[in-house]
């Protein structure tokens, strides 16, 4: 019986790369991301409304009218708060306050390291609301800005780079970290966060977000579970994994202190399934699904 | 095309108030967006920048001016009356408003329950281009809007998906002279994705916006290959397949046209991506998963199903 299983599994590999080999051959297409300006982005308001707008009709936020123009006002308010690179930490507070995310219980996603994949997994499935899923980080997502130097208006010349000793209070920065420790300490229930297993600075990495800001500000009380979603490529090497971690036992060790529950999954089917979408005819992605199995015994069954 | 489909209950307000909806010519789709222009013109800036679709031609966005392109568009709908507006009228701005799509880039479908997977499959522009990744598309998708033929607009609600008749009135008028531009500017391998379990066949020419607009305006001289997509949800069972009467009348159309087609039944690729909501579907495993007892199980029965045919074809030949 043994004998004849691995039979019938040299006759099935045989016949599965041969049927893999005929078929379509689709390459992803990519280019690199989005070539920023120095300044802010042009037309910032226009854009900043628009979304405003469309988010607000989409999802139908409330009942009364959303005023767009007073988000931004308030917006802009924060930005204009102080002189470039002091902007203080509540400096966007009261523009939160009219956006602040409320998400349904187990869908709060972070990500580090796998803005790719897990924007494709929002997009594709209920279960995860990522910071640019909600109202406030989709509205100034992917824009740049900052103020000019007298506080008048935004400056569409120069911004000043990230840099926590030269320009602590950076528009950008300022509005990232409190937003991010805004998102976390919103989180019900379980939480999800996708992190890359074949980052060489680690899945968990000091400098990101999610070490700095996200995980310390979580909620013991609201917060039950921490579920790390591990992503390694299809070609990739991994660095670490769910079983050998290499930095994610500081996260684990950090989230016990707290009193959350971790666990941890390496590469999960959907997002293996994204992957594979992409390159089907890669070893791993060989699966006993119906189509597969059509397409080699379809005249028998 | 696209637009968001019109919420259930609008469908038992047709039904009941049909004939009030005639007289009256309200119509059961949601009105225009209030801020429709604050929303077209973020569109069209936020396009410019490069993110929304990573392959656009950012030097022939830069030459789009967004306020234009809000004029062009809104002189062929508002004011007019609803139905009151043809495909013809949005030829200035969907020509202001073309872009260049990449070689082997289009993507068509047919049949709003292929939509939510050809989207995902295009990956926003990155895999594959549908209509509503191009600028064009991209600015309209998701909305109903129409005049209200006092020179406004209306913004209570507009006539629903083929309401004032195929591809005439403000929406559907748009979406008609868009396709038939998207397909004319197509050009080397082209796809086209339906449903196996559309009900009256996955392929039709009958009021359908593939045949009647993107079939029919493809240049055989600049289409190199067709690749018709016959998909089947993974928890339904395929009603149709690419030897069905219904793609074949869609591959006699392309050999009268000299466009050469393939056709897959449920392509690997794309049964993936069905895959992603449904990984704890028995047809969704993958051969190296561990520990996935009903999936071994399920290999192993097909192992012996395998062998056996094999002898029993040898018997009785």
């Amino acid at each position: 019986m043994v004998s004849l299983l691995k039979e019938c599994l040299v006759i099935l590999l045989a016949v599965l790369s041969v049927v893999q080999a005929d078929k379509l051959s689709l390459k992803p297409y990519t280019r690199d991301a989005v070539a920023y300006e120095d300044g802010t982005t042009v037309n910032f308001e226009d854009i900043f409304n628009g979304r405003c707008y469309e988010f607000g009709c989409l999802s139908c936020l409330g009942e009364k009218p959303l005023t767009c123009d007073t988000i931004f006002s308030s917006f802009l308010d924060g930005v204009l708060s102080d002189p470039v690179c002091a902007l203080e930490d509540t400096a966007y507070d009261s523009f939160l306050q009219l956006v602040a995310p409320d998400l349904p219980v187990d869908t709060t996603t972070f990500w580090s390291g796998t803005y790719e994949i897990a924007h494709q997994l929002s997009a594709t499935s209920g279960l995860y609301y990522t910071m640019e899923d909600t109202f406030m980080g989709y509205l100034v997502n992917s824009l740049n800005w900052c103020g000019n130097d007298d506080q008048t208006d935004f400056d569409y010349e120069d911004c000043r780079a990230w840099d926590y000793d030269d320009c602590y209070g950076q528009a950008t920065s300022v509005f990232w970290n409190k937003a991010s420790a805004l998102m976390a300490a919103q989180a019900r229930g379980s939480v999800t966060v996708i992190l890359n297993g074949d980052a060489t600075t680690g899945a968990f990495r000091n400098s990101s977000f999610f070490a700095r800001v996200e995980a310390p500000n979580l909620n013991p009380e609201k917060v039950y579970l921490v579920n790390v979603l591990l992503i390694h490529d299809l070609d990739g090497t991994p660095f670490e994994t769910c079983d050998d971690p290499q930095t994610l036992q500081y996260l684990e060790a950090l989230l016990k202190e707290m009193g959350i529950a971790y666990s941890c999954q390496d590469d999960p089917d959907n997002a293996r399934f994204l992957q594979c979408s992409q390159e089907p005819e890669h070893p791993e992605c060989s699966s006993c699904t119906k189509g597969f199995l059509d397409s080699i015994f379809g005249s028998w069954f | 095309m696209s637009k968001t489909s019109s919420e259930a209950g609008s469908l038992v307000v047709v039904a009941c108030c049909c004939l009030v909806l005639f007289i009256v010519g309200a119509g059961a789709a949601p009105g225009t967006p209030s801020a429709f222009r604050d929303i077209f013109i973020g569109r069209c800036e936020d396009y410019k920048l490069g993110g929304i679709n990573k392959l656009a031609d950012l030097s022939e966005l830069s030459s789009k001016n967004c306020s234009e392109l809000w004029e062009l568009f809104s002189v062929a709908w508002l004011g007019k009356e609803p139905c009151d507006v043809e495909p013809n009228d949005y030829k200035d701005f969907v020509e202001s408003a073309s872009i260049t799509i990449p070689k082997d880039m289009s993507n068509f479908w047919d049949g709003w329950d292929i939509y939510d997977t050809v989207r995902s499959y295009s990956r926003e522009g990155q895999r594959t281009w549908t209509l509503d990744y191009t600028l064009i598309g991209y600015l309209i998708n998701g909305f109903y809007f129409c005049g209200d033929g006092k020179g406004g607009v209306n913004t209570e609600s507009c006539p629903d998906d083929g309401e004032c008749g195929f591809a005439v009135g403000a929406v559907d008028a748009f979406w008609a002279e868009a396709s038939k531009h998207f397909s004319i500017s197509a050009e080397g391998l082209s796809r086209v994705f339906f449903n196996s379990s559309r009900p009256g066949g996955p392929f039709q020419t009958e009021e359908s916006f593939f045949s009647e607009f993107e079939l029919c305006n493809l240049t055989p001289e600049k289409i190199s290959l067709m690749d018709i997509y016959v998909l089947t949800d993974v928890r339904q069972s395929p009603q149709h397949d690419c030897d069905s009467v219904s793609i074949n009348n869609l591959k006699s159309i392309l050999d009268s046209k000299s466009i050469p087609y393939n056709c897959w039944d449920n392509p690997r690729d794309v049964f993936h991506q069905l895959c992603i909501d449904y990984d704890d579907h028995e047809d969704c495993t993958f051969l190296n998963d561990d520990g996935a007892v009903h999936k071994q199980s399920f290999f192993l029965i097909t192992c012996i199903a395998f062998i056996v045919l094999q002898f029993t074809t040898k018997d009785t030949s």
